[in-house]
């Protein structure tokens, strides 16, 4: 089924012709040009992280004392640092690690914060009463400060940064949830499917979530930029990853003092990490008008 | 009115003693101590004597009780870090620092954000709409704001010798803080004060007063902005307990003494009285900023009753 929009017609009526949402959602993305470049860099930066042990020139570990801050040279593309570790090397491993945690940290928070707002949103009454003072207990306690003595007490290593910032991220997505699933609660197509007997976990789930997915999805990736700002702040500490992990961050914050020798050991991370933020709040306010036209 | 006020108060308070419970039971139920890093080889008889010398030996809920009763009378106990001080008095001398750079902070993004984004929204689908918001939304968000910091100091600081590189002394040290600071806060005042402005600016009833003829300065002020501009209460409204209580990454960048590293360093050295106090500062600015929102909204907006105000 493929719309054939008239020259000049609106959106929403291309997207009402081909019958599906996700079919209208994707022809409102792709008008927005923005959106389609920064999705297409955030796909790059996506396949950069999975495939970082293929494409990087160098282990991500690998030293050569006899060519440390040796500046951009055939050999080392965009130089080395003051350990002799091949710059474009561990920009691309550092790439693999704020992805991990940029992922996986709203995942995490996705994971517990959803199926609470559902319930709280879906059973109302005293349950949701309960949810609202535990939002709220949650948003009170101060993000940096949990995720700080997270670390302290627990460690740390990529995974565990992720879980830590994803604890701190879950308030946001268990709201959403919540006001979601209740305006849907009393539709028609609600009412019609509990006439019919469908149990209420399949009304949930199978009739409610597709509705509720759109704005979800928007919420976690504009959460991205936010995790790779922070994740980057705690290394950028040195509080985050520990050597021998690369991180961009990190590469910041070991870098500063030979900032006089090569600037490029401090812009690539710079570059990397405003590269990577672009395109994925870009993406996110694209989807948001794909996705969730109404709340524009 | 008071009733309501009366109400919203005592929960507060509710939630504000649900929040200390749970970080208090958080930071003792996990292993280890204040103690056992920095003073790790001691013998046993030693570490008992310190653990009594600050309360530590006590069972949990007494010493909850404890720091609940020293509270009401206003005393925040001793920070394990500095013992020849007290709470009260490093949060006296650091948080006035931390409150200056954020009331500045909010002072200059709020203002230069809600300017850009009428003047944007108003000018609509022009070259300077596409400019502000292509401008503003890119240095917001691209970088995060100690990076843009660190290139603030290197550029201003190091290169041109204008600006003290860091510290707290002079109101020049104030500058490069609060614009690194600021360019986040104003970057999201500038997009949602566009999306509310534009939203009014194509009503039915903007459009009415204009054919009726009303003065071009008189619809902004008085039909378009006077609208637009309430949303952004509930908005903008709970940023601000976060930026009074400062970013510890700005703060580490410029080396300011504020209450940021406070937040590090309690965490790190498991600090329980220093933790308990910024947990609370914090917790009790966020009420207290939610109830004020929620108020302004009902003065500004006759549409809306107090008894319509949930969350």
């Amino acid at each position: 089924m493929t719309a054939v929009p008239l020259p000049g017609a609106p959106a929403v009526a291309a997207g009402r012709a081909s019958g599906s949402f996700w079919h209208a959602a994707w022809y409102r993305y792709r008008r927005n040009r923005l959106a389609l470049v920064a999705g297409g860099v955030a796909v790059v930066i996506g396949l950069v992280a999975i495939l970082a042990p293929f494409i990087a020139p160098y282990g991500d570990a690998s030293i050569d004392l006899t060519a440390t801050l040796a500046g951009a040279s055939g050999r080392h593309l965009l130089g080395t640092d003051q350990l002799g570790r091949d710059t474009l090397t561990r920009a691309i491993w550092g790439d693999r690690t704020s992805m991990t945690i940029a992922i996986g940290a709203p995942a995490i928070g996705l994971v517990i914060g959803v199926p609470l707002g559902i319930m709280a949103g879906w059973f109302g009454g005293l349950f949701d009463w309960f949810a609202l003072r535990l939002f709220e207990l949650f948003t009170m306690v101060p993000t940096i400060l949990a995720a700080l003595l997270f670390i302290t007490v627990f460690g740390v290593s990529v995974w565990k940064l992720a879980l830590f910032i994803g604890i701190t991220l879950w308030v946001g997505f268990g709201r959403l949830a919540r006001a979601q699933y209740l305006s849907l609660r009393d539709r028609d197509f609600v009412l019609a499917a509990r006439a019919t007997g469908v149990p209420a976990w399949r009304i949930t789930i199978v009739h409610i979530l597709p509705n509720a997915i759109g704005p979800i999805i928007v919420f976690f990736v504009q959460q991205v930029p936010y995790v790779i700002f922070t994740a980057a702040g705690f290394s950028f500490l040195g509080l985050g990853v520990q050597d021998p992990l690369a991180d961009w961050g990190k590469m910041i914050n070991d870098s500063v003092t030979y900032l006089p020798l090569d600037p490029l050991l401090v812009l690539v991370p710079i570059g990397c990490i405003g590269l990577a933020c672009l395109s994925f709040s870009f993406l996110g306010d694209g989807l948001r008008d794909a996705l969730d036209p109404t709340s524009r | 009115m008071i009733a309501y006020l009366g109400q919203r108060f005592l929960s507060l308070i509710f939630t504000l003693l649900l929040a200390t419970v749970a970080i208090f039971a958080m930071m003792h139920s996990v292993p280890g101590g204040p103690f056992t890093f920095t003073q790790g080889d001691m013998t046993a008889a030693a570490m008992h004597n310190i653990q009594v010398k600050y309360g530590l030996a006590d069972p949990i809920w007494q010493q909850y009780f404890k720091w609940l009763w020293q509270l009401m009378h206003g005393y925040l106990g001793i920070p394990f870090e500095e013992p020849t001080m007290t709470v009260n008095h490093l949060i006296a001398s650091a948080w006035p620092i931390t409150l200056t750079v954020g009331g500045l902070t909010i002072a200059l993004s709020y203002t230069v954000g809600l300017l850009l984004g009428c003047i944007a929204a108003l000018k609509h689908n022009t070259w300077i709409d596409s400019l502000i918001t292509a401008v503003v939304s890119t240095i917001g968000v691209a970088l995060p704001n100690y990076v843009i910091g660190f290139l603030f100091i290197e550029v201003f600081a190091i290169r041109l010798g204008w600006l003290p590189v860091g510290g707290w002394g002079s109101w020049k040290d104030v500058i490069m803080p609060v614009i690194a600071f600021s360019l986040y806060p104003m970057a999201l005042m500038e997009r949602y004060t566009r999306a509310s402005t534009l939203e009014v600016t194509y009503a039915d009833y903007v459009r009415m007063g204009r054919a009726r003829g009303l003065s071009e300065p008189r619809i902004v002020t008085k039909y378009i902005l006077r609208t637009s501009l309430i949303p952004l209460i509930t908005i903008m409204g709970p940023w601000i307990p976060q930026i009074l209580t400062g970013s510890i990454f700005i703060e580490a960048v410029f080396g300011l003494p504020g209450l940021g590293s406070y937040f590090t360093t309690a965490s790190l050295h498991r600090d329980y009285p220093l933790i308990m106090a910024l947990v609370l500062i914090v917790a009790a600015l966020w009420g207290v900023c939610f109830i004020l929102s929620d108020i302004a909204y009902v003065l500004v907006d006759p549409r809306v009753r107090l008894e319509g105000v949930s969350r």
